[in-house]
């Protein structure tokens, strides 16, 4: 029953997608819908081509190059810095009472929101992005590791307390590592915030990068290379995501596996 | 995302942000930056003040807000009409989230943002393109969580209305959606500060493409060099997203009244 149910289920998720795909082909290639609206798969193909032999002079690596490097750099430095605050606010009563009404200010602000602020401070070179990048990733960074501290059962820490465990050795040995599965969901959320507002800055203004793609191709009405630009976001994303989850089963074992 | 973060007192909290824009306007005074750069608190709070009756672009604060809360809602309600029912459906009936589960994989992870281009080549330069890029950050939030809601229902609540004849429609709306209403309003929730955060991004991104809504006076500022302007749009933006929220809040509680 259960291998039927499976095969079922393969079956009606297959045939929705190919619908999908060939209803795609069919409107496009019997020119039902204009170029403009939505292109056919043998235009995106072209605009791959284009984009691969260099749109507008620049050439492939550099929109790879130009994203990922402000990913990385402002998503690892938020992640040390939300992570390191979130864990100190949790663990002592003093630093939470200064900073947590801080957080509470500017945790509503939407990340993209910075964007403007950013390019007044730093211009539109590599310090701007990564400082938005960190802005978008710090919080959700913050919030899951304090979290993730303040939920760790009671019984844990007395268990260590018993067992003559000093403060130091009850955060390292004990703390850190049960509150690990929560701060890594934060982490996860701040990769996926991270990756959207780095996209909506290179919209606002870029010299390359995806979302430098997606912009041109919007205003010389390419509609293709809009499409190329958002399946090249899309697959990023997803990758990340990916990597992120494997990198995160084998470095914590103790961490619940998606369902 | 509601993390209790505060387990002190309302005043005391004041009193201590009060104490960080403090340190704001003394870090501005000492170091004598400019206001281009960082004004402080005071001509931010002014700022915020002249703009409830000066008029920039389309008209005052007012104009601005009210334009860029009813952009919200347009896409938000939509979201909310197509992704409540459709999570229940998929949550009952077996084939349909076989079908559709798949197809939503594939959109995931495009952020709602880089859908604005397409957006105007669809809709043209108005509301309703936003009002989609706004539908496309909080429908799949509400349709998970109305998903989840209703799987998540226990059992005998369904078997109860089986065996007491109902149809399938009676068990839809008046056990699955009730029971199931929690979880829903935290995916409205989750799914308003989605749309809040997308529109703020499409109104930037638009530029000068309109000349009314909050995000429409970051940019101003930024392009005028008043990063007052700027900073004070910033702190409207994060009071009427924290007061939306709010609100949802209370039509929850409402509505659950019933609930013990």
């Amino acid at each position: 029953m259960r291998k039927r149910h499976k095969l079922l289920k393969n079956t009606f998720a297959l045939a929705s997608v190919m619908t999908l795909i060939s209803a795609w082909w069919g409107v496009t290639s019997l020119g039902l819908v204009r170029p403009l609206i939505l292109p056919s798969p043998a235009e995106v193909g072209l605009g791959l081509v284009d984009i691969w032999h260099g749109y507008l002079g620049v050439p492939f690596m550099n929109h790879f190059k130009a994203s990922l490097s402000v990913m990385i750099l402002g998503y690892l430095s938020a992640a040390v810095v939300g992570v390191s605050i979130g864990i100190g606010m949790a663990w002592i009563p003093s630093v939470d009472r200064l900073l947590s009404p801080l957080v509470s200010a500017i945790r509503p602000i939407p990340p993209p929101a910075w964007i403007p602020l950013t390019i007044l401070w730093f211009g539109i070179d590599l310090t701007a992005k990564v400082f938005i990048v960190f802005v978008a990733a710090v919080v959700p960074c913050l919030l899951n590791s304090y979290q993730g501290i303040k939920s760790v059962p009671v019984d844990l820490l007395n268990a260590g307390r018993s067992l003559g465990a000093t403060r130091k050795v009850l955060l390292m040995e004990i703390v850190v590592p049960a509150a690990l599965p929560v701060i890594l969901g934060g982490l996860r959320i701040a990769l996926g915030t991270a990756w959207a507002t780095i996209v909506a800055a290179e919209l606002v203004v870029s010299l390359a990068g995806f979302g430098f793609l997606i912009m041109n191709g919007y205003r010389n009405l390419e509609s293709n290379i809009v499409f190329c630009g958002m399946l090249a976001v899309a697959i990023t994303g997803f990758l990340m995501n990916f990597l992120f989850l494997r990198l995160s089963q084998k470095l914590v074992p103790w961490m619940p596996s998606e369902k | 995302m509601s993390i209790k973060v505060h387990n002190f007192n309302w005043s005391k909290q004041a009193l201590i942000l009060c104490l960080w824009l403090a340190i704001w306007g003394l870090i501005v005074e000492v170091f004598k930056v400019s206001s281009d750069f960082l004004p402080n608190p005071v001509k931010v709070l002014e700022r915020i003040i002249t703009l409830s009756y000066e008029p920039i672009g389309a008209g005052t604060l007012v104009t601005h807000a009210a334009a860029s809360v009813t952009r919200l809602l347009s896409g938000f309600v939509s979201a909310i009409l197509l992704g409540v029912p459709l999570g229940l459906l998929m949550a009952y009936f077996r084939p349909i989230n076989w079908a559709l589960t798949p197809i939503f994989e594939l959109f995931r992870y495009i952020p709602p943002i880089a859908w604005a281009p397409f957006a105007l080549f669809w809709f043209g330069a108005g509301n309703t393109a936003q009002a989609y890029v706004i539908f496309t950050s909080a429908f799949p939030p509400i349709l998970i969580n109305s998903f989840l809601g209703v799987k998540l229902i226990d059992i005998h609540l369904l078997n109860a209305g089986l065996s007491l004849g109902a149809r399938t429609w009676t068990i839809l709306t008046e056990i699955a959606l009730p029971a199931a209403f929690p979880l829903i309003m935290t995916g409205v929730r989750i799914g308003l500060a989605a749309g809040w955060m997308a529109l703020i991004a499409a109104e930037i991104v638009a530029g000068t493409g309109t000349r009314d809504g909050l995000g429409y006076l970051i940019l101003q500022g930024q392009q005028q060099l008043h990063a007052d302007l700027t900073i004070g749009a910033m702190a409207v933006i994060s009071v009427i997203g924290v007061s939306l929220d709010s609100l949802l809040r209370r039509v929850e509680r409402h509505f659950s009244a019933w609930r013990v």
